[in-house]
């Protein structure tokens, strides 16, 4: 086994797998933390977590505090913002094309994966490559997309840095490696489950993937090890940001009942 | 040479900055229910994607579409100081390199660009993450009070409410002098006595007003004593507290801010009122029906709390108050106010009174809850030394819509929209008269 795919196979994923979870636990915990600040105090608190929890005073930066909506509606809206990035839609229909589609691709690549885990057999298996080679399609060209974007439009242009850029260069590598490895035909089951184990028992268990697969993996342990400290960590913080403002309405992008433009 | 020396001064001393951040993020008593701001801030910092819509909904942005009006780099001069005096990584930079605190390392030109913010809240209606920019510039902003750099207007005005009561400064003689000649104008337009109660214990509703609306435009405050004598309301003010503004709110004083609350809390308590009305001021609504009521920082109140809008349209509702929209004959257009808009969620019930009151209501464009801000927001239209750049560039958009609208008379809920749209239309010289939202009720009811 080369040195390269040695480090990256079974030398660096021990090193940015706990980061990764360490590094995110800390910023779900300091986020959750300031939003409910009786955490802080759990030790020598009475009842349980999740009363803890409820009783709390929630920030008060709420958006359209005082509107009348139902639960339903909240949810409805939240849904909609979730799944279609409606509110964007609405506002910026170029970032929607590269953003949606992006977020749809990395849906397909994870959802694809369901194949090397999972005893679906040879027919669904080869739907869920092609799922996963869709996927990868989509990520790649929207990334290069967005890539552009971020140069080309002076509102975004001016206020990235270069963290920016070295985070949307991972991702699109990302992209992109696992791109090459869909069209090399991709890893089998029998494989991705042997190196799973080697990984677990820290035994090497060499792995015949291709030198695509190697820089894919390289590409992922990058990606995590860079996340906590990019704005990819948006994909978890967008979440408790709807707490904050106290509505869905933005991620839908409807604005309570609607006015029209000249009424009497 | 003097304006160099002078300039020096407002220099911070060395290593005050990260005293002054610490403290805004730690939890000191006083201060420890409005932490959510740099709780807020450090979760914004950690998911801002850096896509731009903020500053395509940025009214200051739309105006001045350069860098250094960027909402997220506004928010960045904050969030570097955030990092570098109180998260691990940023403490332990800053002790290898020996960074500045501000960049040009002038305090000054930071302070300037806290007050380019509006606090309009329109970048959080819109950005797909959710982040609140004005959040951020009010933490900026203590920083800028913290280091006493707050423009001379608004820290004056902070300075009379802690010696009068007032935002004016002004006595309780010239109030008690205000309130009667407002007496006798009701007098005498109506030809019926229309009483404003002072200090009556035990009267159902405490009426507050901003102090404005008793001694500049008093129209307002006429409207509002019609309602209650049309609807046989038993009320009263106070001349203790009849300022209901608040400028801690917009310094990003959180001393102020809270002190200006509890004096007129204090006030309904003592006089035994059920209900506290508030007039025609978006923060000071906020501050005490979405902050220090629903935060609890005077325990449970023992009073309701509710904006003179939602009060007269439900007594329009109700039908007991008879408006003759003929009065107010000339096409109105509303603007919606940013605090009552967005930070309050008060959009309808103006437009019902309006609607009521006016033979000709017409939309303002784009109006509701995601309106474009007056370019007065926050403070700004309190100061004299920044005119040029509200008129335009953060008032640049605001002056676009009113030139679109073909109303004669623009009604607002605010009194600074109020102020800082009358300079617009008498800058930019459109026949347009400015009018707070119970002025016009004050023509149409009848009595």
């Amino acid at each position: 086994m080369e040195l390269f795919t040695y480090f990256v196979l079974y030398q660096l994923p021990y090193v940015a797998i706990p980061f990764y979870m360490v590094m995110l636990g800390v910023r779900i915990w300091v986020w959750l933390r300031f939003y409910n600040p009786a955490l802080k105090l759990l030790l020598g608190a009475r009842g349980s977590v999740f009363q803890i929890w409820r009783r709390q005073y929630r920030p008060t930066i709420h958006l359209f505090p005082g509107r009348p909506r139902t639960k339903r509606l909240e949810w409805v809206r939240f849904v909609k913002g979730f799944l279609f990035f409606t509110g964007l839609w609405k506002r910026d229909k170029v970032l929607w094309v590269g953003s949606w589609l992006l977020h749809f691709g990395l849906a397909l690549y994870v959802l694809g994966h369901a194949r090397l885990i999972l005893p679906l057999g040879l027919q669904i298996d080869h739907v869920l490559m092609f799922v996963i080679t869709v996927g990868c399609w989509l990520m790649t060209v929207s990334g290069v997309y967005l890539l552009f974007r971020r140069v080309l439009v002076q509102r975004v242009r001016e206020i990235t840095d270069f963290r920016d850029y070295l985070s949307d260069l991972i991702l699109l590598a990302f992209s992109f490696t696992a791109l090459m490895v869909a069209l090399d035909g991709g890893v089998s089951g029998d494989e991705a489950v042997a190196y799973l184990i080697g990984f677990f028992t820290f035994s090497q268990v060499g792995v015949d993937a291709g030198a695509w697969w190697v820089w894919h993996m390289l590409a992922l342990q990058a990606l995590l090890l860079v996340m906590p400290f990019s704005h990819l960590l948006h994909f978890g913080g967008i979440f408790l940001s709807r707490q904050f403002l106290g509505t869905s309405d933005s991620f839908a992008g409807e604005f309570g009942e609607k006015i029209p433009s000249k009424s009497q | 040479m003097a304006e160099e020396q002078n300039r020096e001064k407002k220099y911070i001393p060395p290593g005050m900055v990260g005293t002054y951040m610490r403290r805004i993020g730690e939890s000191d008593p006083f201060v420890r229910e409005i932490q959510d701001e740099p709780s807020a801030l450090r979760l914004y910092m950690d998911t801002c994607t850096k896509c731009g819509i903020c500053a395509q909904e940025c009214p200051v942005y739309y105006g001045q579409p350069d860098k250094r009006m960027h909402p997220v780099e506004r928010s960045r001069q904050v969030i570097r100081l955030y990092k570098k005096y109180t998260t691990f990584w940023g403490r332990f930079w800053s002790t290898i390199f020996d960074t500045p605190d501000f960049e040009d390392d002038d305090a000054e030109l930071f302070g300037e660009r806290m007050y380019e913010c509006l606090t309009c809240r329109r970048c959080a209606a819109f950005c797909p993450v959710g982040i609140d920019h004005s959040v951020v510039s009010r933490v900026g902003r203590s920083l800028v009070d913290l280091m006493g750099l707050t423009p001379p207007a608004l820290a004056q005005g902070t300075k009379n409410s802690f010696e009068t009561g007032n935002l004016e400064g002004a006595s309780t003689e010239a109030f008690l002098d205000a309130i009667g000649f407002i007496q006798e104008e009701l007098k005498e337009e109506t030809g019926v006595d229309i009483p404003i109660p002072l200090d009556k214990e035990g009267a159902e509703v405490f009426f507050l007003p901003p102090s404005g609306d008793v001694l500049v435009y008093a129209e307002n405050l006429m409207g509002m004593a019609k309602v209650f004598y049309a609807a046989g309301i038993d009320w009263t003010m106070s001349s203790r507290a009849y300022d209901g503004s608040n400028f801690g709110f917009t310094t990003g004083n959180n001393f102020s801010m809270k002190y200006e609350n509890k004096h007129y809390v204090n006030a309904c308590e003592t006089l035994g009122a059920k209900v506290m009305v508030m007039g025609e001021c978006g923060h000071a609504y906020r501050v005490m029906k979405f902050m220090a009521s629903e935060g609890r920082w005077w325990g449970e109140l023992s009073f309701e709390i509710t904006s003179g809008f939602e009060y007269t349209a439900e007594l329009i509702r109700e039908g007991r108050l008879t408006l003759d929209p003929s009065k107010n004959a000339e096409a109105v257009t509303y603007h919606d106010s940013c605090q009552f808009a967005a930070g309050c969620g008060i959009v309808d019930e103006p437009r019902e009174i309006l609607k009521a009151a006016c033979a000709d209501f017409r939309e303002m464009p784009e109006g509701g809850y995601t309106q474009w801000c007056c370019g007065g927001g926050g403070g700004l239209s309190a100061l004299r030394s920044v005119r040029e750049f509200r008129m335009h560039i953060s008032g640049k958009k605001k002056a676009e819509q009113m030139r679109e609208t073909d109303a004669k008379i623009v009604s607002t809920s605010c009194l600074q929209c109020r102020t800082q749209l009358k300079e617009i239309a008498r800058y930019h010289k459109m026949p347009l008269k400015i009018t707070g939202v119970h002025e016009l009720v004050n023509n149409a009811i009848v009595i």
